[in-house]
């Protein structure tokens, strides 16, 4: 399943929130939609979803235009509520009626749910007697009861604390496995790269980044080394090596760090020959690799700026 | 249609499984049960002691001083024979003091005659009501006077009375229908009428706002779509209305059939003997004017977004609801057939309540009914219209409740809606 959002642009008044986007998420592949708060990510949810319409520019499902009744959508959004003097089972069963099932499959969609999250014996308990953490688990219940086609998680991990949070990692591994299409916008970067093949970076409205996170990143410049040795002093003892091996002219500039030592190289296709002159020299080499930046440095260079 | 279905259910089972809707609805059933039942309980309690039902002794009735020296003889025996429920002893007035022997409370009241026709009446204090001696004394006087006269020209005692006590026979008919007969039930109905609409359209907006302030919108707006949670929402709420108005007034009927025999109040009576058209009316009007109002309640509802903002946000509603309200009282107390009650019983706003008030008490042309209706159905429908509108605009809008201006500036911009 190919979800295809293009051109969109949309307007609140005199104010232009969106200004043609577009955007793939493909199924089995989750997208990482990043960018600050304010950037338009909630307006580009909405409008995927069809609470709103855009004012120009469309929303594809596999090449053809999206219509509600042919695809569902699991929405987990970030400002979380429900009914808080409810019965958990009450308002998960009616959340479920509501998107079509019948009051036997929600049910038994509730309870596999509950199970699955470890939560069974809330049931018949009021969501407000639970912990902010379990709330939050009730609500991402709400958002997959229906096991919809399209998967949108906002912030899914806020709250929650570690054992909760690999507990959710596995879910949403499940879900791109099972080929669902999801959308994942969380400001924790560490989340996004360990789900998410695609990303699309948004600031002031517009798309500044988008594409593979792997190529992304391989598209930086490689021209950057970082290695850290056993012991010792790392610095003077790989520039000796270096000279030793009279590789020196490879490196322009070899910055020490607390653990390691970062070398800039001339050419990033002669790092063979570097790591030849350090192993030569006997070195203990502890790590020897290509210094790509995190997903963390790229947006803050990408969504830094003011839009 | 299965969406609207959805939300309709949970909606009106909510209510129903609600523990303030259910004693609220048990509460007003036996009180109404108690006080239908009064007369039978009453009775029951008083069978079993008939000796406080008996006419007091002689002794223990008012005592009241009378001097008709200036009047004539037998004075207290012909009073006495007036107000059987008072002794009257005759006696010379001109020493004594008649203050002090009432306050002391020897003597109930002294009447005192400086003439045939005059005299003084004396009491410790008269009640808001006023003393029934009082009022029957002065009749007494003159008709004691007259028979006095008309003895004089050598005419009988009886004779006398005869003349004096005649009455001519009157009967009344009226052509329009009957003031006493309509006003209790029609003043009922307006007050269920009135107090439902405020009250389940409070309803209304407090819900939806209540689904706004906590969230839950975010999850319902993208998963159902915006006119089945309001139209759900609204005749889930009104039928719980409806439900509730129902059972008070089954409850009502019944418990008054069981104890129909031991009724004689007329207000009790004439509340229960309304015609079947008119209960067919009170259904009609109720719905229109519930859905009327609840469609705007929704609405404004959607536009806040805290539930404490809605108390200050419905109340250019209630204003219309209490101004419909006073004219219709102005127009059962006053004329119903004033032109400034039908014309304003043509306004969507008040038909409900002034169309009804009208037909309860006038007897309105079919064609005014009918087009009284037909303007209303089509103006609810209009507001069902707009309150969807601002309702799917409003849910998504989180701060303070936009101005008019500034919401119509919203409606406008957003198309496809």
């Amino acid at each position: 399943m190919l979800l295809e959002v293009r051109n969109i642009v949309k307007s609140f008044g005199e104010k232009r929130v969106l200004d043609q986007i577009s955007l793939q998420v493909e199924g089995g592949a989750a997208l990482g939609l990043l960018g600050r708060n304010g950037a338009g990510k909630t307006t580009t949810i909405r409008i995927v979803m069809g609470v709103f319409p855009a004012d120009s520019g469309e929303i594809l499902l596999d090449g053809k235009p999206i219509s509600k009744s042919g695809v569902t959508f699991g929405y987990l959004p970030e400002e979380r509520g429900l009914y808080p003097k409810k019965r958990i089972g009450d308002q998960l069963v009616y959340l479920a009626r509501l998107r079509g099932l019948s009051r036997a499959d929600a049910t038994a969609s509730v309870k596999k749910w509950l199970g699955r999250l470890g939560m069974s014996e809330v049931y018949a308990k009021k969501l407000d007697t639970l912990s902010k953490g379990n709330q939050q688990k009730i609500q991402l219940a709400s958002t997959l009861l229906h096991n919809p086609d399209i998967v949108i998680l906002d912030e899914p991990f806020s709250g929650l604390d570690p054992v909760n949070a690999s507990l959710l990692k596995e879910v949403v591994r499940e879900l791109v496995k099972a080929g669902k299409t999801v959308i994942f916008s969380s400001h924790q970067m560490g989340y996004v790269e360990e789900f998410c093949d695609n990303i699309a970076i948004l600031n002031g409205g517009r798309i500044v980044l988008d594409g593979n996170l792997h190529d992304i990143k391989m598209g930086y410049p490689r021209d950057r080394i970082l290695v850290s040795l056993d012991k010792g002093d790392m610095a003077s003892s790989i520039r000796e090596a270096l000279e030793r091996a009279g590789a020196s002219g490879l490196v322009t500039q070899l910055i020490p760090r607390e653990h390691d030592v970062v070398l800039q190289l001339t050419d990033p296709l002669k790092r063979g020959q570097v790591l030849a002159a350090l192993s030569g020299a006997g070195l203990a080499v502890d790590r020897f690799e290509v210094l790509t930046p995190s997903l963390e440095q790229i947006f803050v260079e990408k969504a830094g700026e003011s839009a | 249609m299965k969406q609207f279905g959805v939300v309709f259910q949970h909606e009106y089972l909510g209510f129903l499984k609600n523990k303030v809707y259910a004693g609220v609805t048990i509460f007003l059933v036996l009180a109404i049960a108690v006080i239908l039942c009064l007369p039978n309980l009453l009775s029951l309690f008083s069978s079993g002691d008939t000796a406080a039902e008996a006419p007091a002794p002689e002794t223990q009735k008012p005592v009241v001083l009378v001097d008709a020296a200036a009047a004539g003889d037998g004075y207290a025996a012909y009073l006495a024979s007036v107000f059987p429920g008072y002794a009257f002893e005759e006696a010379q007035t001109a020493g004594l003091d008649v203050k002090a022997l009432i306050n002391d409370g020897k003597y109930e009241a002294a009447v005192i005659f400086q003439s045939p026709m005059q005299y003084a009446f004396y009491t410790k204090r008269l009640g808001i009501s006023g003393s029934d001696l009082l009022g029957g004394l002065g009749e007494a006087v003159a008709v004691k006077m007259r028979t006095d006269a008309l003895e004089g020209l050598g005419i009988s005692p009886q004779e006398a009375e005869q003349i004096i006590t005649a009455q001519p026979e009157q009967s009344v008919i009226e052509t329009g229908k009957s003031f006493m007969d309509t006003y209790f039930y029609t003043y009922a109905l307006l007050f269920i009428l009135y107090l439902s609409v405020i009250l389940y359209g409070q309803m209304v907006a407090s819900a939806v706002a209540a689904e706004k302030s906590n969230r839950a919108m975010e999850m319902l707006i993208t998963t159902a779509s915006p006119n089945n949670l309001m139209f759900g929402k609204i005749m889930g709420v009104g039928m719980a209305g409806l439900t509730q108005v129902a059972i008070i007034l089954l409850a009502a009927f019944g418990f008054y059939q069981l104890n129909a025999s031991a009724w004689d109040n007329e207000i009790i009576n004439s509340l229960f003997n309304m015609p079947v058209n008119i209960m067919l009316f009170t259904l009609l009007f109720y719905l229109l004017g519930f859905f009327l109002y609840a469609f705007l309640f929704g609405a404004v509802g959607s536009l806040v977004s805290r539930t404490e903002d809605v108390n200050t946000t419905v109340t250019p509603m209630m204003l219309l609801l209490v101004g419909a309200f006073f004219l219709s009282l102005y127009a059962m107390l006053g004329n119903p057939d004033s032109l400034l009650v039908v014309i304003c019983s043509f306004i969507p706003f008040f038909t409900p309540m002034l169309m009804f008030v009208r037909i309860c008490m006038t007897d309105v042309p079919v064609w005014q009914i009918l087009l009284s209706v037909v303007l209303t159905v089509g103006f609810t429908g209009f507001m069902g219209w707009l309150s969807a509108k601002i309702y799917r605009v409003g849910v998504l809008m989180y701060g303070k409740p936009p101005k008019p201006g500034e919401l119509i500036r919203v409606l406008r911009s957003s198309k496809n809606n």
